[in-house]
């Protein structure tokens, strides 16, 4: 899947990224009776008032905007457990804590759609927010250590994270790779070629009469 | 050859490198200023490094380190020492370019970050990697005999400008180390870089426009790049998270219709 963004800023925009995270599976309880949806991720349903059933985040916002549903926020998105994580956070420099992939792009669209369903629901907002810009920071953090290192392994990054910084990662590692690997830069294959010419003495080509 | 429609490698070549001619050329005017139609065996003139590159091939010049990475600089303790007692010289045997270039190394070295690299050439890093290469090619190439004698020559061009300063027993080693064909560009570029790019990383991500605009000025082209790339993402995403309309109204859409007769 190729973003429709401009590639040579960024592989993806913001947005294509949370049409991504959209395909994650969320618990809506119904309020309303219809048949199964058949659809190519997968069968959803049948959805029977007060029944709890697993939809993608799509289909939940969709309906939950007609009033059908009532979206249930998912586990990690308590008060205790966003608490719990954003303490490891700030304790641990080097290691990111455990998170949904998509937590960033999830949180918003639940707040934007679902205020009602989620329990203390400023609480939780101000403790991603702040999951979110501590995790930033360490990212930048992290990014300094690197200098002319072939691989970098930063695990438990989020897709908007790794978003983010992917441009920028992308560039600097390739100037290290350049600059660490004078040998390989591709100017070389030009400048040998040109090298055989001239140890041939300058082989001057005949013209065709 | 990728790059060649590239126009930041394109400009990248269009930078000067002081060179020497080893063989005198006719019919060409490559100083405006001067009377006749042709170089003289042994001029020094100022050539962009796509001409020189292609002539320095053929053999019929030779390449010295433009002042931007003019090399004396990295050096041992004691050369350390030869360097000052150089600069608080009075009778600088270099002309302005080549002392800018050895400052170009000193201020690198005390902190690359705040030097303004931008002047020294906008393609700093792209022009070193180009250049670098030329000296390992001469040093395969198995004429030495040849570039030996331009040395030579050299020196006593130089020398001879410099009547009037006492000669020095190194002095011969000082410039022949001005010549391409040392791997102390690529530990320049590598090392400036490095330096550099905390710098941009920390600018980008945090700092505000209007605060970091002062430090952009410093950045070589390919640094802006990367500076842009971060800024970019930084700002598209603070823009997603604050929401807005998420649909945008086609442009044709708001128009009025035109009306017929």
């Amino acid at each position: 899947m190729a973003g429709q963004s401009d590639p040579h800023i960024s592989l993806f925009s913001a947005e294509e990224v949370e049409f991504m995270a959209e395909d994650e599976l969320i618990e809506i309880v119904p309020n309303m009776r219809m048949d199964p949806l058949n659809f190519i991720c997968g069968d959803f349903g049948p959805f029977l008032p007060q029944i709890a059933s697993q939809v993608p985040l799509w289909l939940a916002v969709a309906l939950k905007k007609r009033g059908k549903c009532a979206i249930r926020p998912p586990q990690w998105m308590s008060v205790e457990n966003l608490t719990r994580v954003l303490e490891g956070e700030r304790e641990s420099q080097g290691a990111f804590q455990v998170l949904p992939f998509h937590y960033v792009e999830i949180s918003r669209l639940l707040f934007d759609h679902a205020r009602e369903d989620i329990p203390d629901m400023y609480m939780v907002r101000s403790l991603i927010e702040d999951i979110r810009d501590v995790r930033i920071h360490k990212v930048e953090t992290s990014l300094e250590k690197f200098s002319g290192t072939s691989a970098v392994k930063i695990p438990n990054l989020s897709a908007m994270e790794v978003n983010i910084i992917r441009p920028f990662v992308g560039r600097a590692l390739q100037a290290f790779y350049k600059h660490d690997n004078p040998e390989k830069i591709p100017d070389v294959d030009r400048a040998s070629s040109a090298q055989t010419r001239a140890a041939n003495n300058e082989p001057r080509r005949q013209l065709r009469r | 050859m990728a790059n060649y429609f590239n126009i930041d490698d394109i400009l990248a070549e269009e930078e000067f490198v002081p060179v020497v001619f080893h063989k005198a050329a006719n019919g060409v005017i490559i100083d405006p200023s001067s009377e006749t139609n042709s170089v003289e065996q042994g001029a020094k003139v100022e050539l962009p490094l796509w001409l020189a590159q292609d002539l320095y091939l053929r053999q019929a010049i030779s390449i010295s380190v433009p002042a931007c990475f003019n090399q004396r600089t990295i050096l041992g303790d004691e050369r350390i020492t030869d360097l000052n007692d150089w600069l608080l010289d009075t009778h600088k045997p270099f002309n302005a370019l080549s002392s800018e270039g050895v400052l170009t190394r000193l201020e690198i070295q005390a902190d690359a970050a705040c030097v303004d690299l931008k002047s020294r050439s906008p393609y700093f890093y792209e022009f070193g990697c180009k250049i670098a290469p030329l000296g390992s090619l001469k040093v395969t190439s198995s004429r030495i005999e040849e570039s030996k004698q331009c040395r030579i020559h050299a020196l006593s061009l130089s020398l001879g400008c410099l009547a009037s300063r006492p000669s020095k027993s190194n002095w011969s080693n000082k410039i022949v180390s001005n010549w391409v064909g040392d791997k102390t560009i690529e530990i320049l570029l590598l090392s400036a870089f490095k330096i550099r790019y905390k710098e941009i990383l920390t600018k980008a991500y945090t700092a505000a426009y209007t605060t970091a605009s002062k430090f952009l000025t410093l950045l070589t082209k390919e640094e802006s790049n990367l500076y842009e790339a971060a800024q970019v993402s930084m700002s598209a995403f603070k823009k997603w998270r604050m929401g807005g309309p998420r649909l945008q109204r086609a442009s044709v859409l708001g128009r009025k219709r035109r009306s017929f007769e």
